[in-house]
């Protein structure tokens, strides 16, 4: 008798104690992945949050590579996260999952809005990415390349002809010329860069199979043949990991490798990436977004949100890691990365808007990232059976297949 | 006669080069400082040894909690396993029943199935019953393994059915047969289940990729490997923490080494 | 009369369902956590399920088996699979029962070279895919230091896909071979000594010994490390993804690897379900072939 009562006291207690911390959530979970600093930053600003709240955010950091399917299983185990980083490429997938943020926080302040199907804002701009191209001044210096500036664009022969002479260190410290990243996102800029969208009406009719594609695409498969771009990427695809590591001339990525390369043994900088006919990078941006839960939860988010729109945050995050800003009006000061910013951003304001347009018609279909990653592992595959016509048709093929219709 | 000798001797070191080597340079590798390290001209030992790896390893991450974790589950399933699959393997040993080459069928077929390909339906069932993103549910679920059914059922065929006719004639109740007879009687195979069973929960990766989602719970390997899915070819961290993970294994293997083998041999034995 | 009939009764039908109770906790954890996770795969193999399905899916019928008669990329990481079981079993097979013959001869401080020849069973497989990704490693490995020490030239380990590929057979089999080891040193144990004596009277040198001897002894071990190796070989997954990403350009991707990326990278679950359909369907051809072989040599 006294072992019921006993176990029903502790079972009174748990139910009470659960209860209370039901009411008033005091701790939410973020989930977040880093290419730099970002969580280092986000951090600092949460234990801020804290201490003028007293409400507590956890962040939890999960490789890049399994974010999507972390962020999938959670929502389907019903443990969805309360705020998580996301890309476009999320902000689409998870859609429905997503809270509205209407009259959350100011959007007329913001850029890279994200909306949903009944045309709700679902997300905070954090940042804006841009592609761009890495150099190891090291290397550059002690092989005479001649580097771009930002009134003299190079074209991309002759970034070929400039990076080629690091071919003479192939003995010595050079592995080869430069390398891209594994993504395909990272190819696509080429396309703008020649004069190309992607869509000629979205998603009916595209400029894929035209000569200048098929030009773009075999130069690129050239550059993997004659070893101008490194063979490791594909083995580690982890290019960021090897360029630290030194012995390549070039990285063609994007600014969120900006902070990442923050303690590399080489000197580095930002230069213009080539032009075909013009100039042309890829933006896209990361926001922070809240997902359906309990009521307590979404509320709870919804106010870090708007703590986190305000400028004096927004701006010590965007100026913390450092990254460009979605934050109209915004200073930021980015310190000892002033220069390489100062490229990103000319990269930006040289982009034609209509390139900006059709990638964003890109960005909206779903499983588009899986699809162009295949197409441009088939770029540097060396036992490669197809031709880059066929690529590009394949390539198309895939991507009418999952558009969305009308 | 003399030269037979002599060269069995010299493959069997030759062997244990092959095996040993490996995981000796790999213990050696998580002393080496970075420069070391990423330097086309490896030593086989450091040249200077250091700790920096560890410290670094245990920097990024809750590595003292993910061994916990590991240590928790890894303990816990295995007093699990050893009381249901002894009962079982008792079922399949000692009684002749309808279904019962059904049954074995079913537990060897479950063999074949690999769960990375189940991963999505498994996750839903986790989730059903409230055991996603508990520990539980890399305690419970892995703790029914066939190996370890076929491996009592082995050694309890070996105990004589007179033990046990002569307790039922006294009256003794199945549940006290198997308690007071069958488990001391069993002491061996437990012992080797046991063990088997420590190590296989020690180095499961795929049900903790299933179940879990939040890093305070995530066990060694599973940070382990993603540690490798982040760092790419910054091997210093991952050599430190696999080193770290395979001591646990080790202590375990050099007190237990017969059983080990021991139990391999006998789930061999006869089919 | 009749009171000791009901309870010899009730003796004989508890006596019946005592195993069923024995069995039941393991059988309610395969019925709840395999059974029925493979039985709603085989549902979502029928369904156009995605990771973002967070609803009910449709069904589309057969629509994923027939897309997969013409998909490339699964029909290789199949074939790539059947030819590394078709490669590794023998390997394996040969490896294992070579260290155990070894094992077997009278030589000095046989517990201790049998716990280093087993030692690498008991490493996990992720950290087996580590250590010999840093041994190969093309620019810090040891393998090439080694070789480049001799005045060779380094190899190009993982960018070349038959090196890449034979590195991933011999991580398996330098991380298998104990276990099997054991299982043949128990079956080489229990032969009759009485049987190598009596042949050694008749004049039998070593090679006939194994031969007529040892060799047909070991049916059962044999039976049983071919089964177990190629049900291993086709679930193969952590080891390679660790030892080389299925890389290059997916020279070593194997068909789990594949039904994983389908799902959870390309999101589609019943694809990637039908795959897994399709796969076990072949795995259990091949171990039922491999069966019903031996039963046949055994009646002879």
């Amino acid at each position: 008798m006294k072992k019921v009562l006993g176990l029903a006291f502790v079972l009174m207690t748990m139910f009470i104690l659960v209860g209370c911390a039901e009411d008033e959530v005091k701790e939410l979970q973020m989930l977040w992945w880093s290419d730099g600093t970002e969580g280092t930053v986000m951090q600092t600003l949460l234990d801020q949050y804290f201490e003028e709240t007293g409400v507590t955010i956890e962040l939890v950091t999960v490789p890049y590579a399994d974010y999507e399917t972390r962020l999938a299983t959670m929502i389907s185990g019903g443990e969805a996260p309360a705020l998580a980083r996301v890309t476009e490429g999320h902000l689409n997938n998870f859609k429905a999952q997503i809270v509205g943020l209407d009259d959350v926080y100011d959007t007329e302040g913001f850029t890279n809005l994200f909306y949903n199907a009944d045309g709700d804002v679902i997300s905070l701009p954090m940042d804006i990415t841009a592609n761009g191209l890495f150099v190891n001044l090291d290397l550059t210096e002690k092989y005479n390349v001649n580097l771009p500036t930002l009134t003299d664009v190079w074209t991309w022969a002759e970034f070929e002809t400039e990076m080629s002479k690091l071919n003479a260190g192939l003995d010595d410290d050079v592995i080869a010329p430069g390398l891209f990243d594994h993504q395909g996102h990272r190819f696509m800029p080429l396309f703008y860069q020649h004069g190309i969208d992607l869509w000629d009406t979205p998603y009916t009719v595209s400029n894929l199979k035209s000569t200048q594609a098929v030009a773009v695409v075999q130069m690129m498969m050239d550059f993997y043949d004659e070893g101008f771009l490194g063979e490791q990427t594909y083995v580690t695809k982890n290019s960021a990991s090897l360029f630290r590591a030194g012995g390549y001339g070039f990285h063609m990525s994007g600014n969120w490798n900006v902070s990442g390369y923050q303690n590399l043994e080489f000197d580095w900088t930002v230069v213009p990436m080539p032009q075909g006919t013009e100039r042309a990078t890829i933006l896209g941006g990361k926001s922070l977004a809240a997902f359906q839960n309990e009521d307590g939860v979404v509320k709870a988010s919804k106010k870090f949100i708007e703590w986190m729109a305000e400028g004096e945050q927004h701006d010590a995050y965007t100026g913390g890691v450092p990254y460009l800003t979605p934050r109209l009006g915004a200073e930021v000061d980015y310190g000892t990365f002033a220069d390489q910013y100062e490229v990103f951003l000319s990269e930006i304001a040289a982009t034609d808007a209509e390139s900006v347009d059709d990638w964003l018609a890109q960005v909206m279909i779903p499983g588009m990232y899986p699809i162009i990653n295949t197409f441009v592992e088939n770029l540097a595959n060396p036992d490669r059976t197809k031709t880059a016509l066929e690529l590009l048709t394949d390539l198309e093929t895939a991507l009418k297949a999952v558009a969305p219709t009308a | 006669m003399k030269k037979n000798i002599w060269t069995n001797y010299l493959i069997a070191a030759l062997l244990v080069v092959v095996f040993l080597v490996p995981v000796i340079y790999i213990l050696l590798s998580s002393f080496k400082p970075i420069n070391e390290l990423f330097t086309n001209t490896p030593a086989f030992f450091p040249r200077k040894w250091t700790f920096d790896n560890y410290r670094g390893a245990l920097a990024t991450g809750n590595f003292t909690k993910y061994i916990f974790n590991s240590f928790i589950v890894a303990i816990t399933s295995t007093f699990l396993a050893v009381i249901i699959n002894t009962m079982s393997g008792y079922a399949l040993a000692k009684f002749r029943f309808k279904g019962d080459t059904v049954i074995m069928i079913m537990i060897l077929s479950t063999i074949m199935l690999p769960l990375e390909i189940i991963m999505v339906p498994i996750f839903q069932v986790l989730k059903f019953f409230g055991l996603y993103n508990s520990l539980w549910a890399l305690i419970i679920p892995p703790a029914a393994t066939p190996t370890g059914i076929f491996l009592m059922r082995q050694y309890l065929l070996t105990i004589p059915d007179e033990i046990i006719q002569s307790a039922r004639i006294d009256g003794a109740s199945e549940w006290k047969i198997f308690t007071k007879i069958i488990l001391p009687n069993a002491k061996p195979a437990i012992a080797t289940l046991a063990i088997f069973s420590f190590m296989w929960r020690w180095n499961d990766y795929v049900w903790p990729l299933i179940a879990i989602s939040d890093p305070k719970k995530y066990t060694l390997q599973l940070a382990i490997a993603n540690l490798t899915g982040e760092f790419g070819t910054d091997y210093n961290s991952v050599l430190a923490i696999s080193a770290v993970s395979m001591i646990p294994m080790l202590i375990v293997f050099i007190i237990f080494q017969r059983q080990f083998v021991q139990g391999t041999m006998d789930s061999g034995m006869k089919g | 009369m009749s009171v000791k009939s009901q309870t010899y009764r009730s003796y004989l039908l508890k006596q019946k369902i005592v195993p069923y109770l024995f069995l039941t906790p393991n059988l309610i954890i395969f019925s709840i956590f395999i059974i029925l996770p493979a039985f709603i795969g085989i549902y979502y193999s029928f369904t156009n399920m995605s990771l973002f399905t967070f609803g009910t899916p449709d069904i589309i019928g057969f629509d994923n088996y027939r897309a997969l008669w013409s998909n490339e990329e699964f029909k290789a990481a199949l074939w790539n699979t059947i030819k590394l079981v078709l490669v590794t079993v023998p390997l394996m097979f040969a490896s294992s029962l070579l260290v155990a013959t070894l094992l077997v001869q009278p030589i000095k401080a046989k517990g201790f070279f049998r716990a280093i020849y087993y030692w690498p069973v008991m490493i996990s497989a992720i950290v087996v895919g580590i250590i010999w990704q840093w041994i190969l490693s093309q620019d810090f490995g040891l393998f090439n230091a080694i070789l480049t020490g001799l005045g060779f030239d380094p190899i190009r380990t993982f960018i070349n896909p038959t090196f890449a590929w034979w590195s991933v057979v011999f991580a398996i089999v330098w991380s298998r071979t104990g276990y099997y080891m054991i299982i043949f040193v128990g079956a080489l144990l229990s032969i009759p000594e009485t049987l190598y004596e009596a042949a050694e009277m008749d004049g039998a040198n070593k090679f006939q010994k194994f031969c007529f001897i040892t060799y047909p002894s070991l049916r059962a071990a044999r039976l049983m490390v071919f089964i177990l190796v190629t049900m291993e070989i086709f679930k193969i997954y952590p080891l390679v993804v660790t030892l080389t990403g299925g890389g290059p350009f997916d020279a070593t991707e194997f068909t789990v690897q594949h039904i994983y990326e389908t799902a959870f990278q390309r999101y589609n679950i019943g694809l990637a379900s039908a795959m897994s359909v399709v796969m076990l369907l072949i795995v259990t051809l091949f171990t039922g072939f491999n069966f019903f072989m031996s039963r046949r040599g055994e009646n002879k």
